[in-house]
């Protein structure tokens, strides 16, 4: 049933009342004397007749109507809780009231539908790009409660889990990250995690709401480099400076009349000679060194073998040895061999055992072991000195760090032999490294690739 | 309107809690700084340790105001009230415990003026057992969690042992090297601290048990639940 047919019906019983009533009416007016019984009762029976049939097909026509209309109703009730389902199709013309509604809930729910695909498509991207960021990302609400908390963050700030509606406190208390949150205007500020990572924080007001977003950045490797710069900056002057000063000091001496004098003479010019050498090491070493960063030092790679390459570095260095009344022993298997420049490797061995020798305890040890590690060999120089403090081991690697500046110095390096050491290293594939010797002293390693068709 | 003030007061207790978890968090930082400054031998560490506990003093300033600003205008009952006042003693002891650091940042500043002693007392490890127990204690306050709370306390015994073992090593030092007193007695005060430092630690649980629970665990022995 339709609404159209319902107002066809109903317009029907409304006709049929006036009618009756019209014919009552003229009835009435006919012949007033002859009709008198009759005209008493009939037009009245007639109208009455006529009233209760309209009514009964209007209250009819309602009830279907209501029907119809609460059918629908249902129907969308379940489209508004699943904008999947639709209203099914009301069977009349295509001007029928209801058939119009039922198509109008059906476009809407398409309508809606395809929002929320679009939504949930947005969501995934947004937490795929949050969660492949390498800049940790919070969202907080104007409670302060987690909104996003993306996979950087969670590593940054050392956190297991984040669920989302969580207050933020609960999982995360560094300091200055609230007072970002309740600063009013958009700020940075650079902050020591936990985790010992630097890392800078930006806030930002959320757009178009309240609440915040917070961006933080792990800059720990650049203030190391920033660090390392500075440091080198400042140790390469000192370097220079000191053997200039000698020989400008010698000179000085030497023309305001010194040179007349025989004995102080020599000295002086020993001095300048002593230090001319000096500034002449430093730059060769420069020179090596800035010529590996270019990647212009020549490698040649060759099978080299390791027992060969050991007693050769350890001939240059004997005497030292033999000063300081060390001890080297050395243990490397006759057959092992290594890929490796020769010239390079031997570069690499002296200033290892170089170093040890003049590091270790006079009377010390020094040991010189290589060994077949998997696809590598690996060379360690062991000695039985004071040893190198944990916070200077990662750093001796560096250009003009020094452990122990004074010592140093006077033992006579340059400050750059192990930043060229391990440069050669890495040149020729391979790693180096530093470890605490047990109970005394350091190691010094090194792993280079084994040189093929050597297998024992 | 009443809905509003409600909201109001729901983050005015917000803030308080974030503070005193941040703050407890700057005083963990402290301790960890000022037993760098120690171990490294690091003067200007030892001095921004000291430089930072105006901070420390000046949240304990802030978070008592507010606490008492909530109270009076407030009027909260039950868990609110509880909250409240537990806030106020809270308080106390983390400030207390940035002192201690400071007082270990000043240590390290007198052993860094002597040569350094060679021993094989292991005050960094009381002083992790210390940081340990304090962020478990701020963890159960920010969680509201008693049960992790009474594990705090019970730890602290563990800190109470190895303080006094760690003391009768510096002390049989001295004894065998009399030499190294001025070096060994700044180190049993720092032993001296971190051991306190775990008492103010252990107040801290001890207030989250009753702030959860609303019963008083202080001064008496624990029994846990389950």
């Amino acid at each position: 049933m339709t609404v159209q047919l319902h107002t066809r019906l109903v317009a029907i019983s409304i006709a049929i009342a006036l009618i009756a009533g019209i014919v009552c009416h003229l009835m009435l007016r006919v012949d007033a004397a002859e009709l008198v019984s009759l005209a008493a009762v009939a037009p009245l029976a007639a109208a009455t007749a006529a009233f209760a049939i309209a009514l009964a097909v209007g209250l009819i026509v309602q009830a279907m109507l209501r029907r119809s209309l609460s059918e629908l109703a249902a129907a969308t009730r379940n489209v508004v809780r699943d904008t999947a389902r639709r209203v099914p199709p009301v069977a009349a013309p295509p001007e029928d009231e209801l058939r119009q509604l039922a198509e109008w809930v059906n476009f809407l729910a398409e309508d809606a539908e395809g929002s929320h695909r679009a939504l949930a498509r947005e969501r995934v991207l947004l937490a795929t790009v949050a969660e492949g960021l390498t800049q940790g990302v919070i969202a907080v609400d104007a409670e302060h409660r987690i909104e996003l908390l993306n996979d950087a963050a969670r590593r940054m700030l050392d956190v297991s889990s984040s669920p989302v509606g969580e207050p933020l406190i609960e999982f995360v208390r560094v300091p200055q990250l609230f007072e970002l949150i309740d600063n009013d205007e958009a700020a940075t500020t650079e902050v020591q995690l936990a985790t010992g990572a630097r890392a800078l924080i930006r806030v930002a007001r959320k757009f178009g709401g309240e609440g915040r977003v917070l961006f933080l950045e792990d800059v720990t490797a650049m203030r190391r480099l920033e660090t390392v710069r500075r440091d080198f900056v400042a140790n390469v002057s000192h370097e220079l400076r000191t053997p200039v000063a000698v020989i400008r000091a010698n000179a000085e001496t030497l023309l305001a009349g010194a040179k007349d004098d025989p004995v102080m003479a020599g000295k002086l010019i020993e001095g300048l000679h002593r230090n001319a050498e000096r500034l002449a090491r430093i730059l060769a070493d420069l020179l090596d060194l800035s010529r590996l960063d270019a990647g212009q030092y020549r490698l040649e790679l060759g099978t080299v073998p390791a027992r060969g390459a050991i007693d050769q570095a350890l001939s240059a260095v004997e005497t030292a040895a033999v000063r300081r009344g060390v001890t080297v022993e050395i243990a490397a298997p006759a057959e092992l061999a290594v890929a490796a420049d020769p010239k390079a490797l031997d570069q690499i061995l002296v200033n290892l055992i170089d170093n040890a020798i003049k590091y270790t305890r006079p009377e010390g040890h020094v040991w010189v072991e290589a060994r077949r590690d998997g696809a590598a060999v690996r060379i360690e120089v062991r000695d039985d000195g004071p040893g190198i403090a944990a916070k200077h081991r990662e750093r001796v690697f560096e250009r003009f760090y020094r452990a122990d500046p004074s010592r140093s110095r006077e033992a006579g390096g340059t400050g750059l032999g192990l930043s060229i050491v391990k440069h050669l290293v890495e040149s020729m594939d391979g790693q180096v490294g530093v470890e605490p010797n047990a109970p005394a002293g350091c190691i010094f390693w090194l792993r280079l690739p084994r040189a093929a068709g050597k297998e024992t | 309107m009443a809905t509003h003030t409600s909201k109001d007061f729901e983050q005015e207790l917000r803030t308080l809690r974030e503070r005193l978890a941040t703050m407890g968090e700057k005083a963990a930082q402290q301790i960890a700084r000022a037993m760098k400054a120690l171990t490294d031998r690091d003067d200007d560490l030892a001095r921004d340790v000291i430089q930072r506990d105006v901070e420390i003093d000046r949240d304990e300033n802030d978070v008592d105001e507010l606490a008492l600003q909530i109270l009076a205008t407030r009027q909260p009952v039950a868990k609110d009230l509880r909250f409240l006042t537990m806030s106020l003693k809270f308080v106390v002891d983390l400030e207390r415990i940035g002192d201690l650091a400071t007082g270990i940042a000043k240590r390290a500043l007198e052993l860094n003026r002597l040569p350094p002693l060679e021993t094989r007392v292991d005050l960094p490890r009381l002083a992790n057992l210390v940081q340990k127990n304090l962020h478990a204690a701020l963890d159960s306050f920010v969680q509201k969690d008693a049960d992790q709370a009474t594990l705090v306390i019970t730890a602290d015994t563990e800190i109470d042992k190895l303080n006094a073992s760690l003391f009768a090593e510096l002390l049989a030092h001295v004894a065998t090297d009399p030499a190294t007193v001025t070096r060994v007695l700044p180190l049993t005060s720092v032993c001296r601290y971190l051991e306190r430092a775990g008492d103010h630690v252990k107040n801290l649980a001890e207030e989250v048990v009753y702030m959860v629970r609303a019963t008083d665990v202080r001064h008496r022995p624990i029994v846990p639940r389950n």
